[in-house]
């Protein structure tokens, strides 16, 4: 092989040979077998660069953790937890007042308990003070918002029955539906392709850009009924209740949805959010004979509220 | 003393610029700061997977990121930094999970298409495997300089008179000539092992 070769064959996988270069390199790989197996060695020279590259940087990761561990001080930690427990412990033997025990363990204390359970029944009853933060808790703990959404918001939120209005009920059971199967469906190159793009912004709660985005989404997409759950979702969220509605009624009636029984729940509170209250007891019906466990007792308990 | 950089003050184009311009602190913030984030969301929709194959898939997905940058092949970002490499560390555990008959559910999607995004950076089964480790073997053999010049040259896309002036080489042509020698070393390995 000449020197020139050679002086082509390292530029050419350092990416510098012009596109005239290059064309002429690998016409010369087509009609030259010896050339193009030189070629071929370089590169796999090329690759093993590129496996001791990505050893290098496993390496760093694993000291990045250790360093990262070691800045955890574990043993202080441990060592004070079991101060702070040895030390509640020490009071609690020392003063058993009922106060303290409210705070450590409210489960023993049976006149906490029974304050409890009369607040979740019916939250707009008086509320003796010392009961008030249970409540507190209980109703506005924060959800954690990766968990798989499939379970309806209402269970979470107890209210009282007969004060709520339809445009309430409907605010306390919506929610925008997310779970695995949906982000199964990504792909992509090197940059994200629309439909990721679009699925993305759903998770990331841009609601507005999933309903702009939504026509960059090629055609076959735009008629899947998965993709088009979606985008009635985000309708909901938007407050475009009849556009939503108009897209979930299509979705039931075509039934190839992996997202069926979301889909009628969802029509059902749009329904709901319309004030027709007879079009949503009748897909709250449906939902209900479906028997699925995550809406059992929501749709039981938002029927018996209609 | 320069200010520390903080990624959470610089959007992903500002990253990418800063890693193919061989910065790694860069990355190794960008390793640090979204890793609990996505073992987290990893174990929410893997629960069955160990904690290995998790921190594994973190792994990939950092170096696949740094390795289309570093060979320009992402130059620039439509989504956020999170999003992208939560994306590539999501592949590579559908990989090893073969999870990926799920998507095959919607007959719309095409199908080629996933295919082909999803061997993008986590190959199958690697034929030239054993070749390569042969030849990484005789990679670190050579002079620790030798081997710092072919990695600015062949992995990190660095031009000549770049490379003289990260390695102190006044001569190009010295430079030219030791980047020919090492590949011909090497190549004579190949060659050998064949035999």
């Amino acid at each position: 092989m000449s020197e020139r070769d050679q002086e082509w064959i390292e530029r050419y996988l350092a990416g510098e040979l012009t596109d005239e270069e290059r064309t002429i390199l690998e016409s010369k790989m087509v009609e030259d077998a010896v050339f193009k197996n030189e070629v071929e060695q370089y590169r796999l020279i090329i690759e093993s660069l590129k496996l001791k590259r990505r050893n290098e940087l496993l390496e760093r990761f694993k000291k990045k953790d250790q360093i990262l561990r070691r800045a955890i001080p574990w043993k202080s930690i441990a060592a004070t937890i079991l101060v702070v427990c040895g030390a509640i412990w020490l009071w609690n033997s020392r003063n058993p007042n009922p106060k303290i025990n409210d705070t450590v363990a409210p489960i023993i204390d049976s006149s906490s308990i029974h304050e409890k359970e009369v607040i979740l029944k019916d939250s707009i009853i008086n509320v003796p003070k010392s009961a008030e933060n249970v409540v507190e808790q209980t109703v506005l703990a924060p959800k954690d918002k990766n968990v798989e959404r499939k379970i309806p918001k209402s269970k979470e939120q107890p209210i009282a029955d007969s004060k709520v209005s339809h445009e309430e009920l409907y605010a306390m059971n919506f929610e925008p539906y997310k779970d695995e199967s949906m982000i199964l469906d990504l792909r992509g190159e090197d940059t994200m392709s629309p439909y990721d793009q679009f699925v993305s912004n759903y998770w990331d709660g841009k609601y507005q850009v999933v309903i702009d985005s939504f026509s960059n989404l090629n055609a076959a997409l735009q008629k899947n009924d998965n993709v088009l759950f979606i985008k009635a979702n985000a309708l909901m969220v938007i407050n475009r209740i009849d556009e939503a509605t108009v897209l979930l009624e299509r979705i039931i009636a075509s039934d190839r949805s992996r997202y069926k029984i979301e889909s009628r729940w969802n029509l059902g509170l749009c329904y709901l959010k319309k004030n027709e209250i007879v079009k949503a007891k009748e897909q709250l019906e449906i939902v209900k004979s479906l028997h699925d466990p995550n809406y059992n007792k929501t749709v039981d308990k938002l029927l018996s509220q209609l | 003393m320069s200010k520390k950089v903080q990624i959470e003050d610089l959007d992903g184009n500002t990253i990418i610029s800063l890693i193919s311009q061989g910065n790694m602190e860069v990355l190794d913030q960008v390793y640090t700061t979204y890793k609990p984030a996505y073992l987290n969301w990893a174990r929410q929709r893997f629960p069955s997977t160990n904690q290995q194959d998790i921190v594994d898939s973190w792994h990939d997905s950092i170096i696949a990121f740094y390795e289309q940058v570093i060979s320009k092949k992402l130059i620039s970002l439509t989504c956020e930094i999170k999003t992208y490499l939560f994306t590539i560390g999501y592949r590579s555990l559908l990989k090893k999970h073969k999870k990926i008959q799920k998507i095959f559910d919607d007959e719309e999607i095409d199908k080629k298409l996933i295919d082909a995004s999803l061997n993008l950076f986590f190959e199958e089964e690697d034929p030239l495997k054993e070749q390569k480790e042969m030849l990484l073997k005789e990679i670190n053999q050579l002079p620790t300089q030798s081997q710092q010049i072919l990695m600015l040259r062949f992995i990190e896309g660095k031009s000549l008179k770049d490379i003289s002036e990260i390695v102190n080489y006044n001569s190009l042509n010295v430079l030219s000539a030791t980047i020919s020698r090492s590949l011909k070393l090497l190549k004579n390995k190949i060659q050998n092992n064949k035999k």
